[in-house]
């Protein structure tokens, strides 16, 4: 075959273009690496404040991720988001919420991808042995299928599930109402901004008194009764040790909580476990809120073990000083400050979520919905 | 035009980007011999090194640039620091080392900096060896909005953390006492409280000022940290004598007023801040880490990545491993998810067990770190204790409050007590007692020999397959003020220390010969009033005193004595009343140290002070020298009985001799000094009351003729 001069120029050129272009895709690879580094920094150093916050943030991190990254179909997707998923938990592994944010895009891509191949989405979730006999596509051809708008849904359906996220704390607030009545006396502890925005919203229509367990050593109490009292609700401040004497003139007991485990128990603010006893106690109904994003697969028995993953042993500052836990005298009195409680699913009464009240034994029906099987270990 | 706009450039970004200086190195020699092959900062601590707390700790205060200045095994920190997150691009902060073994002090690692003039703002010196989770905003502030007011004056904010006066962290060697401001913050009198001092001077004038209250603190300890302003290093280049961070403090507070620079401080008191700077206070950080007050640098939380990224196989810029890991049960027990519990073995309270150590069957382990790849086989004891990487140890040993180093083996039925430090690569056993020794095994050590087979090591001391030489003091590498810290090697807080010193002040009491020298130290300061010059004064008193004791010896001339003392004199800038007063303490000190008893103690003393007579006779010419030397005495005869008893000899020799006149004794006598110890300056005076008795009769017999 003969090449004319210019039509083998034209290659070479061709071929300088691909080269320098793959450099530049090389750098802005690296460049993208490295703010993904950067926020896994910014998690281990707990640059963030409250769990929505980290949601909202784990989350703006994988959309980015799935828009940057190149993949071809969307078990290659899922692999990555996978991998990127298990380093954002590992950062923070007892912020349970990182890993309900990774299961929970996959489950989107996992659904997308089945509504592009115009099956029901039901089709997707359920794995029946009729269904795994008649399917034609093995377990690997499984999501393999290229598909060009998979992207663009995928990206649409993860913003709106952000959106969705955005609105949970109105959601739940909007069903302050039918919880609180009026001349009611409800009692909750620490700082959840679930809860303030829960009593405010029910603070426009109806008058009510509410008594703040302080939550030593950290004490977001009395930042919340200020906050309460500011809006003109009837507060009080109580000590944690005063619980049990206040329960009896209580109507409701209404907290806030880390995140619902799968059994319908809770990790919450330490202190909540004598709220919720002595709740119990008094017959006093136990209210939860908290957004769905806060309901993950864990149940106590798999972290109960090493409590490294469950509770956040902080630094015993705030229960003691150093300058005194030093000092000869108290050198060998061990303090210990534990940031969260688990509260068994037995004392719940009701756990209200932007979708609507739920019992705690209803917990593992809400999950299955909210995650894929498969994605369970990550 | 073009270099011109890259400097402003340089400038405008400088001021946004906060730098610091990690000093890594310590120059000195606490944990010698243990730093003979590593450095201070690269130590284990908690299973990780302790350079790794310092930089994560800055990186948390939003520093960007670290310059790391090593010095001792500079290549090890390089390496480390190479294979460590910090050398990656993920890192939070560009780290630079700069080496060099020509530094000798902290003053020659500022000049050099100010020799590369490295930073034209504000920026952090740190030792290599803090441990803290404070965050320094609101130093860097402070210092900021200082600077603000007036760009030259505030020089610098010493960064200390408070803690009780019995706070077992607290060591002989931070004993500070601190003049501030209240209301400013400002240092006004910084005093480092020397072994045997009891009592602190403050100049007057800082009482004097009328701005704001004046709060003196002893409840604060140094970290070592300073924000600096950019003149630091320039006045470290103009001033080439300062050595030590106190050498600076010191000249700057004393210049103060004619150079106008001021320094401030700022109290850590929520967080945690301390430093590692002798084997004491590495066990009381140990266990801070171990007890989460340096939360979030704790071992359960991986903030050090070097070892997965060392091991993993890995290329790609966004694999930072997360695979090792501790996990933390109950009673501050943290176990690595790779270490191996034997049967019936007991873990417990607040101990870390290593990657991949093995532990046997019914062991026992407490307050311990145990350091990676270790293996504890069965029925040991192991309590308060550090051990470091691949430590072996065979059945039935007993490790109580001991270090043990690299690569140690010990042998079976080996019982190690109350602070024995083995460094790397010693091997004890089998079956030997071993109580506050310190074995090493450094081949090139001088007083040993260069051949380091296995005939040269003691068996008696080390077992019968020992490897290692017992480590002592005495050896020259320990500079003279470490000597005196010696004793506190391991072990001893400040708190200790102080009971051993009230315990040694009762057999003082009950004893006084033996403790001639320190009594000495301790009445001579109250003489003197800054003690700045006590230094001196104590360094011109040595110099008299050997070249005394050498003139007695050798019977020198007594004209050359005056001429050497004199010359001492002027070396040192002495009053006339301190040499006189060095010559009396001298001389008596000779004499002490020559005489066996109390018997023959005036013998001795009046051989020794007829040899001097000459010397005595040109130093005591005047009227006051005469008393000056009389209170001297008196001041010596109060602490120490035997001459006490011999004072009314010793006024009779020298009134004789025509050292002293009459009118001077009886002078004296009238005027009672106030020195009290043993006995006081009246019962002085009685021991003496016949011989003025006698010189007041000689008096009246006189003017009655």
């Amino acid at each position: 075959m003969h090449w004319s001069r210019d039509e083998l120029g034209d290659i070479t050129i061709r071929r300088c273009f691909y080269v320098s272009e793959f450099a530049q895709e090389r750098e802005q690879q690296d460049a993208r690496f490295k703010k993904m580094d950067q926020f896994i920094l910014d998690l281990k150093q707990e640059k963030f404040n409250g769990s929505y916050d980290l949601a909202y943030k784990v989350i703006n991190h994988l959309r980015k991720l799935i828009s940057q990254t190149r993949w071809a179909h969307a078990k290659e997707l899922m692999g990555v988001i996978r991998k990127e998923g298990k380093q954002l938990v590992a950062a923070q592994p007892s912020e349970y919420v990182i890993g309900n944010m990774v299961r929970r895009v996959l489950k989107i891509v996992r659904e997308e991808y089945v509504r592009l191949l115009g099956k029901s989405e039901e089709f997707a979730n359920t794995e029946s042995l009729h269904k795994m006999l008649t399917s034609a596509e093995t377990e690997d051809e499984k999501y393999m299928k290229s598909l060009k708008e998979l992207k663009t849904t995928v990206m649409e359906a993860v913003s709106e599930y952000i959106d969705e996220m955005d609105a949970s704390i109105h959601n739940i607030a909007a069903q302050a109402i039918e919880h609180i009545h009026s001349n009611e006396v409800i009692l909750t502890i620490g700082k959840s901004r679930t809860v303030e925005a829960f009593l405010k919203q029910a603070a426009k229509k109806r008058k009510f008194h509410v008594i703040v367990v302080e939550g030593a050593p950290l004490y977001h109490g009395h930042e919340l009764a200020a906050s309460l009292a500011a809006h003109n609700i009837e507060t009080t401040i109580i000590t944690d040790s005063a619980v049990f004497a206040m329960m009896s003139r209580v109507n409701k007991v209404i907290i806030g909580t880390h995140s619902v485990l799968a059994n319908g128990g809770l990790k919450a603010v330490s202190g909540a476990h004598i709220v919720a006893q002595a709740a119990y106690q008094h017959a006093v109904p136990l209210i939860v809120l908290g957004a769905m994003f806060k309901l993950c697969l864990l149940h106590y028995s798999d972290i109960g073990g090493s409590e490294a993953t469950f509770n956040r042993l902080a630094s015993p500052h705030r229960v003691l000083d150093y300058y005194k836990a030093g000092s000869q005298d108290l050198c060998n009195v061990q303090v210990y400050c534990p940031t969260f409680d688990y509260v068994p699913p037995e004392l719940v009464t009701l756990f209200i979520s932007n979708i609507g009240g739920n019992a705690p034994s209803y917990m593992y029906r809400l999950l299955s919905e909210m995650y894929h099987p498969n994605d369970h270990e990550l | 035009m073009a270099p011109k706009k890259k400097t402003k450039e340089g400038n405008l970004q400088q001021e946004n980007i906060l730098e610091a200086v990690v000093i890594a190195d310590s120059f000195n020699v606490r944990f010698y011999p243990v730093t003979a092959k590593r450095p201070r900062c690269l130590f284990p601590l908690a299973n990780k090194p302790l350079l790794s707390y310092t930089l994560e700790f800055l990186a948390r205060c939003g520093v960007k640039h670290i310059f790391v200045y090593c010095c001792h095994c500079a290549e090890q920190i390089k390496d480390y620091l190479a294979q460590s997150k910090w050398s990656k691009p993920s890192s939070p902060c560009q780290v630079t080392t700069i080496v060099s073994c020509d530094f000798t002090s902290v003053g020659d690692v500022l000049r050099d900096i100010d020799q590369k003039s490295l930073f034209e703002s504000d920026f952090l010196l740190v030792p290599g060896d803090v441990v803290s989770n404070a965050q320094l905003k609101d130093a860097l502030n402070e210092h900021k909005v200082r600077r603000e007011k007036d760009r030259n004056i505030p020089l610098m904010t010493l960064v200390l953390h408070s803690s009780s006066p019995t706070h077992q962290s607290r060591t002989v060697e931070s004993d500070i006492v601190i003049a501030s401001n209240a209301v400013t913050n400002r240092v006004l009198h910084y005093h480092k409280i020397a072994d045997n001092e009891r009592k602190v001077q403050f100049p007057l004038g800082i009482f004097q000022s009328k701005e704001g209250r004046i709060e003196i603190r002893y409840d604060l300890s140094d970290t070592g940290i300073w924000v600096c302003s950019p003149q630091v290093p320039q006045l470290f280049t103009d001033n080439f004598d300062y050595q030590t961070q106190l050498d600076f403090i010191k000249g700057i507070l004393i210049n103060e007023e004619f150079l106008g620079n001021q320094i401030h401080m700022h109290v850590v008191q929520e967080h945690y801040c301390s430093r590692v700077y002798n084997f004491h206070t590495y066990d009381v950080v140990s266990h801070d880490v171990i007890f989460r007050w340096t939360y979030p640098f704790v071992p359960e939380i991986h903030f050090d990545d070097d070892y997965s990224m060392h091991h993993g196989a890995n290329g790609s810029l966004s694999t930072i491993g997360y695979t090792s890991s501790y996990s933390l049960l109950r009673h501050n027990v943290y176990l690595h998810n790779t270490c191996l519990l034997g049967q019936n073995s007991i873990v417990q309270d607040n101990v870390v067990i290593g990657n991949g150590s093995k532990i046997g069957n019914r062991c026992y382990i407490s307050n311990s770190v145990i350091g990676d790849g270790c293996c504890i086989e069965d029925d040991c004891i192991i309590e308060n204790s550090y051990l470091w990487s691949n430590v072996t140890v065979k059945s039935k040993s007993k490790i109580h409050s001991s270090f043990v180093c690299d690569d140690v083996s010990i042998h079976e039925g080996v019982v190690l007590s109350a602070g024995c430090i083995l460094c790397d690569k010693v091997l004890v056993g089998p079956s030997i007692e071993l109580e506050s020794k310190i074995i090493h095994k450094n081949g090139d050590d001088k007083t040993m020999g260069i051949v380091a087979d296995k005939q040269s090591f003691d068996t008696s001391l080390v077992g019968e397959n020992g490897e290692g030489y017992i480590w002592r003091k005495d050896v020259d590498v320990e500079a003279d003020n470490d000597r005196a810290l010696s004793k506190a090697l391991w072990g001893l807080s400040l708190h200790d220390h102080n009971k051993q010193k009230l315990t040694a002040d009762s057999s003082e009491e009950s004893n006084s010969e033996n403790d001639i020298s320190s009594a000495g130290e301790e009445s001579d300061f109250q003489e003197e009033s800054e003690e700045d010059a006590f230094d001196d004064l104590s360094n011109f008193e040595k110099e008299v005193k050997e070249s005394l004791q050498r003139g007695y010896e050798e019977k020198v001339q007594c004209d050359n004595l005056v001429l050497e003392v004199n010359s001492s004199k002027y070396a040192y800038n002495m009053s006339m009343r301190d040499v006189i007063q060095t010559i009396a303490k001298s001389l008596l000190e000779i004499a002490a140290a020559q005489s066996m008893d109390a018997t023959s103690y005036f013998a001795t003393l009046k051989e020794v002070l007829l040899h001097f007579l000459p010397l005595l006779c040109n130093y005591n010419k005047t009227a006051s020298s005469q008393l000056d030397y009389l209170y001297a005495l008196e001041e010596y005869a109060v602490s120490h009985v035997n001459f006490a008893n011999s004072l009314i000899k010793v006024f009779m020799l020298l009134y004789e001799e025509d050292v002293l006149s009459e009118e001077v004794i009886l002078h004296w006598n009238s005027k009672p000094g106030n020195y009290k110890d043993v006995i006081t300056s009246q019962e002085i005076r009685r021991k003496v009351e016949k011989f003025i008795q006698w010189l007041v009769e000689a008096e009246e017999e006189d003017s009655d003729e």
